[in-house]
């Protein structure tokens, strides 16, 4: 799903911390000063989030502590400052676990492309035989 | 107030349409029409072809919103960036009383949202923006990290390795691509492709085409066992 270059950026960058916190539940701060917290479902190579089952929490001066319930939501990268990382998460074995799922990803598909381009291959030899024979 | 303009809805790369949707920019409620959730923008109008865009960049945020205490009905919740209700600030903004003014400004946002008649549409509506809004990620932020990755090669030294990547290439690219193939020489994979390829280069290594399509009249052989026996057949 995810680009090459999407993958060499969660691969080069912290955002691969980020993408290793999917699945818990976190407190993510927005650039506004509003904080949500719920679900991390995905976080992309931009820190583009969504998250499910959110309380947002207004911290603006005029509307302070309203909050709003999502089940659904989605946020810019850009749009976060900060995103609290659980304490029951240890950042380095994080990382590590998320390049690794990275890596085998990339393993799995470079296997399949082999056998696509063994299967083309294949293909193009029979077509050949048939153009041989006519 | 929301300035309403007869702007045709997008038609190309509509990933959502939504009738019978009601849609409130603020505390205003502008009555049902249908919301067109687009590759380009996310676009509103009402039956009569009055309506409005919103740009996927100033879009800070979007979500569902199910919580009636919030909002009477369920919604597609979005939060812009910037405030489209009130007109451009008059020029003579200037002196003591408009201090205030600032402040009251200084919460540049607004919210918008989409009331659709049927509310199992909006998960799919949901969806529909989530992919859009990845397709425009934030121009700044990419710059920078273009060029880091130009630097630092990280962004190529993978970049031929999937076939994935061969659709992310330009007509030139295409045409290094195939000539490295071509050079490269892996029997079973190298032939195939140089052959295929030579075609988007106006026949440039039809020469070598040529004998490598010869080659392949030989018994086929598993990959690892022949792997050098026509490495160099220029010399």
């Amino acid at each position: 799903m995810a680009s090459l270059r999407e993958r060499a950026i969660s691969q080069n960058t912290l955002v691969c911390l980020l993408q290793a916190i999917q699945g818990h539940e976190t407190t993510v701060e927005l650039r506004d000063e509003a904080s949500v917290f719920g679900l991390i479902v995905n976080v992309d190579a931009f820190m583009n989030t969504t998250m499910k089952y959110c309380t947002y929490t207004d911290h603006r001066w005029d509307k302070w502590g309203k909050t709003m319930q999502f089940d659904d939501f989605y946020v810019q990268g850009r749009n976060i400052r900060f995103v609290q990382i659980p304490d029951a998460v240890n950042m380095m074995e994080a990382i590590e676990y998320q390049l690794g799922s990275i890596e085998r990803r990339r393993t799995q598909h470079s296997q399949e492309r082999k056998k696509m381009m063994a299967l083309r291959e294949e293909r193009r030899r029979k077509r050949e035989a048939k153009s041989k024979k006519t | 107030m929301v300035v309403l303009t007869n702007l045709p809805p997008p038609t190309e790369g509509v990933r959502h349409t939504e009738k019978n949707t009601v849609a409130v920019v603020g505390e205003k409620n502008l009555g049902d029409g249908t919301l067109y959730i687009a590759e380009s923008c996310v676009a509103w109008t009402n039956p009569g072809g009055e309506g409005f865009n919103l740009q996927y960049p100033s879009i800070s945020l979007h979500a569902v919103s199910r919580d009636q205490t919030a909002f009477p009905q369920q919604c597609l919740y979005i939060m812009l960036d910037s405030d489209i209700t009130d007109k451009e600030p008059s020029p003579a903004d200037t002196g003591s009383g408009d201090e205030e003014e600032e402040e009251e400004n200084q919460a540049d946002m607004t919210e918008v949202r989409f009331i659709p008649q049927d509310n199992t549409a909006l998960d799919p509506m949901f969806q529909a923006m989530s992919g859009c809004q990845m397709l425009h990620p934030d121009p700044e932020d990419l710059d920078s990290d273009e060029e880091e990755y130009e630097e630092d090669g990280c962004g190529d030294a993978e970049y031929f390795e999937d076939a994935e990547g061969f659709e992310h290439l330009t007509e030139e690219g295409r045409a290094t691509l195939a000539h490295l193939e071509s050079v490269i020489q892996v029997p079973g994979v190298g032939n195939g492709q140089a052959g295929e390829f030579s075609q988007t280069m106006g026949g440039v290594h039809g020469e070598l085409n040529g004998r490598d399509d010869d080659d392949t009249t030989q018994p086929t052989e598993p990959m690892e066992v022949g792997q050098f026996d026509d490495a160099d057949p220029e010399k």
